[in-house]
């Protein structure tokens, strides 16, 4: 259960939590993801090593664009994009954070064709 | 600077330089736990990965709990440093089997107090790749 919201609307909190700006929110975040995503990597054909390192990059920057189009205020930002080969082989990502668990927030989508895999992650972190 | 022993009628002075020399390195140490160091937090990764998988083979049974520690000993030992910093610890962990893997990152942030460090390492089986981003508050 959330009691931020509650515990913010009693006037005691610190001023370096300044409530007025939204905070992340992660499925508005994951649907721009999933649209972006999608057009991107559908539009390769095959898996290309060199076509792929820029790709990853240019994908990153992509969303990190599009991230500070959705405007909110007084939020750092981390994009991580891992892209590969979808051949038979096993992958495994794991993520943890120190941070202000009331502020701070991911969203991550995987997506995969035949022959390609895309593992997007942003992490929006609140700046006081 | 003078290194030798004052003589005796400027032992006044000793304090007062004595003070000024541990307020400058309060100053530093301060600023030292507002900017991200990259050669630090890059061999605690390195020596982290080292002792939780070494030469092992890639057992997929195995590979949950490897990523799940790696991430959780980064994160403890980062918190040990001390510094004001919210910190993302990612690991990947990958089977050689030939098969590509890309991977890119950027970030919106303050360029001078915050960075990120990331080490890819392998053994004959392996290939794990690990990053580490560190934002000031």
């Amino acid at each position: 259960m959330n009691y931020s919201n509650a515990i913010s609307n009693l006037n005691f909190s610190s001023n370096i939590h300044s409530k007025s700006s939204r905070s992340f929110n992660t499925n508005e975040v994951k649907q721009m993801l999933e649209q972006l995503i999608q057009q991107i990597i559908d539009k390769q054909n095959e898996y290309d090593c060199d076509k792929c390192t820029q790709l990853s990059k240019d994908l990153s920057q992509i969303i990190k664009d599009a991230m500070k189009s959705l405007n909110y205020e007084q939020y750092k930002y981390v994009i991580q994009v891992v892209l590969g080969q979808c051949q038979d082989d096993n992958l495994m990502m794991t993520c943890r954070c120190l941070w202000d668990i009331e502020t701070d927030n991911y969203a991550s989508y995987v997506y995969s064709n035949t022959k390609i895999f895309c593992a997007v992650t942003v992490f929006g972190l609140f700046y006081y | 600077m003078d290194n030798e022993l004052l003589p005796t009628n400027n032992c006044v002075l000793l304090p007062h330089i004595l003070m000024l020399a541990k307020g400058s390195t309060e100053m530093t140490s301060r600023e030292e736990d507002r900017i991200f160091t990259v050669d630090e937090i890059s061999n605690i990764i390195k020596e982290v990965i080292e002792r939780l998988i070494g030469n092992n083979f890639y057992e997929h049974d195995k590979v949950t709990r490897w990523t799940v520690d790696i991430v959780d000993h980064i994160l403890t030992e980062l918190t040990n440093l001390g510094k004001r910093f919210k910190y993302i610890v990612q690991a990947v962990i990958m089977q050689k089997n030939g098969t590509g893997l890309h991977s890119a990152s950027s970030c919106y942030w303050n360029d001078i107090t915050d960075g990120s460090c990331t080490v890819r390492w392998e053994n004959k089986h392996i290939y794990a790749i690990v990053s580490v981003f560190g934002l000031s508050i």
